[in-house]
């Protein structure tokens, strides 16, 4: 550092520049008789005031009283030793002579211990000699059974021990002790829950270890190869699960009158058609027994879905009615579509169809020559009218479900190579103008509409 | 506020950390040591022919004929007892001014220590020291509970060693004990043959009287006006070890401020995009350090980046990168611990605070091992992770389940002779 930087810093003038002038002002002389500290004090020079200031923060109140500590001896029961550490307590817990309050943490864990005795007659070992077995119960309890450890400084001449040679040693010997001083049907909860924890599968540890490693040694290729395998199984077990839901729809609308055992049969024109029979002759058993499904296929006018006149057929089981009969005049009871108070109309009250569908029932209806809008829509007509929307929805339906399963077996067929099936979807596929089970209406019903088609 | 007695630490402990490059003194429950000494020392030889250890962090520096620098500690393990209870006497009593007598002590101790030194260790507390209560802990398990984890893989960056050691609940695992001497002191020496690649003439600061400034001048368009350094005359006499710390001083300056490492693998181009950094030397002249120390700051990474100009630049055989040698060390252990450890890895010791080193370490630790997830922990402070070890045995001689594990003089003496053995099974 230069000395003009020093000057800067002190502040000192610069040199040359003496201060030659004393100051020669005395100010005031003090008058007679008044000691000069008294003037210094009342005179014109008075003592500058002193202005004091809190630079400290207030001193913390505390309502307690101060404690009284001492420099208290303690011993540790859990040492051997006696050894006399001193520690600062309260005195008023130095008087009661508390237990050390960290005994409580000192936690042995319990080591099956065995007699000579009982090793000679349970324990012995071609592979382990009685001292190899001591000295790794030791180091057991000395490392609390971490047995990473133990066999981190398992250190016997002449042998190299695996984790789980040692694992596999210790247990097979607890095991045998613990069965052997208490016989399986005499042990208390505590003894067989110890028991069982001590089961110790040599075999399946080392395999399983192997596969550890090998799984944790995979190439980043390797795990993106899994992870797209992984997904692949997801996806198609996925569309296995939606196929049979699909299969199970179809077939509760189709209401399956035959077992699936013998599906030959039915790969043939004459087959299906011997199908379509049976369930006429069956519909016909139930109907007579049952008018009342009659009344509950005709939609009631509020709604309808495609499902309640199929499942009223997928019904087999005769329904039995207490009370009057609907018709009987004498009970004063009737049947009929539900009154809605005020006037109403009617044609409004004819259900609609889900939207998807729509366009295809009026080009259905078209095709056929029916009109989709009702010109007269009185009761019975707007009743067969919904009828039909209904009939055409199923078939629809149907149709789309025969359309998706001809093309799974198609793909089937192909994956499969050889098989061919028997003509079977082309009979089917023709939908409307061959003879399709419509399942929806009653039987007349269905007759008069397949004349009509046909 | 009540004060609970809980919070007290139920012992008065002292807890000493010993090392290659200083040794720390404080007391168990605190956060930082109180008082850290350099483990390097000065050797005067006195005129009637006995020498006289200098042991105080500022005299050592003052340029004296005659003095030597040595290091009792060497490899992490002390060699010089001598020496190294001088320093630990000077540091108790002198610098935190307790009685040893009155105190319990816990010494940290290197996780590859030999036996020979654990029972001198043992003996030089009880006799020289004469405490009342002692205990060893490796360095590795104090490393692991200063991060809170009881299982943890700790990879400690020294000045003479790297090592890797693996901790299982508490204990270290032998068998996964890696080390190599890649690390601070190598990093110096092949920092120095950058500075005279560069042919730059580290002037020790001793030397200088005053820097060389530079004026600009008032006028812009003007030259600078530069004015030499001005040094002192050479002292005679000086000591080539006397010498030689100096310079470090300089290069571990450098090490501090400059060094860098990348987080991606070497390369020029990503280097040469970085803000190079500028140092400035005692004697005042300033250089820009731009790929060099990235290039040196991959050392320790790939040790094939070392300059091979001396012996102490080259890298010594088998030396591995980093990441390799944490994964010697994990596949050392058994299969059911490695992902375990791959996610708890804890780095410390000073040479570990390299910017760019904890996410470079990460990125090669994933890519050898992709199948586990890595994590590698540091703490974020500096003086955490150089006194990392000695905040663990702060910690564990303050835990309450640690009281009953203290060896007291009276086992000591009761043990007598065997010693070596006593200390390996009590102190574990």
């Amino acid at each position: 550092m230069s000395g003009a930087d020093i000057r800067d810093v002190f502040e000192l003038p610069p040199p040359g520049a003496v201060n030659k002038q004393k100051p020669k002002s005395q100010g005031e002389k003090r008058p007679e008789g008044i000691s000069r500290e008294l003037f210094s004090l009342l005179g014109e020079n008075s003592a500058p005031l002193a202005i004091y200031q809190k630079k400290f923060k207030e001193k913390p109140k505390s309502n307690q009283k101060a404690k009284n500590w001492v420099w208290h001896p303690f011993r540790n029961p859990s040492r051997g030793d006696d050894l006399a550490l001193h520690h600062w307590v309260l005195k008023s817990e130095a008087e009661s002579e508390a237990p050390y309050k960290f005994e409580k943490f000192n936690t042995i864990l319990f080591i099956q211990d065995y007699t000579d005795d009982e090793y000679r007659e349970l324990l012995e070992d071609e592979d382990w000699s009685k001292e190899e077995t001591d000295y790794l119960f030791k180091l057991c309890r000395e490392f609390d059974l971490r047995f990473f450890v133990i066999a981190d400084r398992y250190q016997w001449p002449g042998k190299n021990r695996t984790l789980e040679d040692l694992k596999d040693r210790f247990y097979a010997v607890s095991r045998k002790t613990l069965t052997a001083r208490n016989p399986i049907n005499g042990m208390t909860a505590a003894q067989s829950s110890l028991l069982n924890s001590m089961e110790y599968n040599k075999e399946q540890e080392v395999i399983r270890k192997n596969y550890l490693v090998g799984l944790a040694s995979r190439t980043p290729e390797e795990v993106a190869e899994e992870e797209a395998l992984f997904i692949e199984l997801k996806r198609i077990e996925s569309l296995q699960s939606k196929l049979l839901s699909d299969r199970e729809e179809v077939l509760k609308l189709l209401d399956e009158q035959k077992s699936t055992e013998d599906l030959q049969s039915f790969h043939t024109s004459a087959g299906v058609s011997g199908l379509i029979q049976d369930m006429v002759n069956a519909r016909r058993v139930t109907k007579t027994e049952d008018p009342a499904t009659n009344y509950s296929a005709p939609s009631s006018g509020v709604s309808s879905s495609v499902s309640t006149p199929a499942r009223s057929f997928a019904l087999n089981a005769p329904k039995v009615r207490y009370g009057p009969s609907p018709n009987d005049a004498k009970s004063g009871i009737s049947w009929h579509e539900k009154l809605h108070s005020g006037c109403f109309v009617r044609s409004q009250k004819i259900p609609a169809v889900k939207a998807s569908l729509v366009q295809k029932v009026h080009a259905t209806m078209n095709e056929l020559g029916v009109s989709s809008r009702l010109i007269m829509p009185t009761a019975k007509v707007s009743e067969k009218y919904v009828e039909l929307q209904n009939t055409i929805v199923i078939l629809l339906e149907l149709k789309r479900q025969l359309d998706r399963f001809s093309q799974e077996s198609d793909i089937q067929g192909r994956l499969n190579g050889s098989k061919k099936r028997p003509a079977s979807p082309d009979t089917i596929e023709d939908g409307r103008n061959k003879k399709l089970i419509t399942g929806s209406g009653d039987t007349s019903r269905r007759n008069v509409y397949n004349n009509d088609v046909l | 506020m009540s004060r609970n007695s809980a919070n007290l630490v139920e012992i008065p402990a002292l807890v000493i950390d010993p090392g290659t490059c200083s040794t720390r003194f404080g007391f168990a429950g605190e956060e930082t040591p109180e008082v850290i000494l350099p483990s390097k020392y000065g050797v005067l030889q006195g005129s009637n022919g006995d020498r006289k250890n200098i042991i105080d962090e500022l005299q050592i520096h003052a340029p004296i004929p005659g003095m030597e620098i040595t290091n009792g500690t060497n490899d992490g393990i002390i060699q010089d007892w001598e020496s190294t209870l001088q320093i630990w006497n000077k540091g108790l009593k002198n610098k935190l001014k307790v009685d040893p007598t009155e105190y319990a002590m816990m010494i940290t101790e290197p996780s590859w220590n030999t036996q020979a030194v654990r029972q001198q260790t043992m003996e030089a507390v009880f006799e020289q020291l004469q405490a009342p209560a002692f205990y060893l802990t490796k360095q590795a398990v104090c490393a692991a509970f200063a991060s809170n984890k009881a299982t943890a893989l700790i990879v400690d960056l020294g000045t003479d060693n790297a090592t890797v050691t693996p901790v299982v609940d508490g204990i270290a695992v032998r068998k996964g004990i890696v080390k190599q001497l890649v690390a601070g002191n190598f990093l110096n020496a092949n920092i120095k043959s950058l500075f005279s690649k560069m042919n730059i003439n580290a002037v020790p600061h001793y030397q200088v009287a005053r820097k060389s400034i530079v004026i600009e001048s008032s006028r812009p368009g003007n030259a600078e006006e530069v004015k030499p350094a001005v040094f002192y005359d050479p002292i005679d006499g000086l000591t080539d070890s006397y010498k030689e710390f100096k310079n470090k001083r300089i290069v571990e300056e450098w090490k501090e401020s400059v060094l860098e490492t990348l987080e991606t693998p070497f390369d020029e181009f990503k280097a040469s995009t970085k803000n190079p950094k500028h140092f400035e030397f005692p004697d005042g002249s300033n250089y820009q350090f731009g790929v060099d120390r990235f290039r040196v700051g991959e050392i320790l990474l790939n040790p094939s980046f070392a300059s091979n100009d001396s012996s102490e630049s080259t890298p010594p055989e088998n030396a591995v990168g980093l990441h390799n040698l944490v994964y010697q060390s994990i596949v050392a252990c058994e299969s059911e611990l490695r992902s375990q450890l791959f996610n708890n890895i804890v780095l410390t010791g000073g040479t570990s605070l390299i910017p760019g080193l904890t996410e470079r370490l990460q990125g090669e630790l994933q890519r050898l091992a992709p199948g586990n997830r890595v994590n590698v922990h540091t703490s974020g402070d500096s003086t955490y992770r150089s006194n990392a070890s000695w905040l663990g045995g702060s910690i564990l001689a303050s835990l309450d389940n640690f009281q009953h594990l203290w060896v007291s003089k009276q086992e000591y003496d009761e043990v007598g002779v065997d010693r070596a053995l006593f200390v390996e099974k009590r102190c574990k």
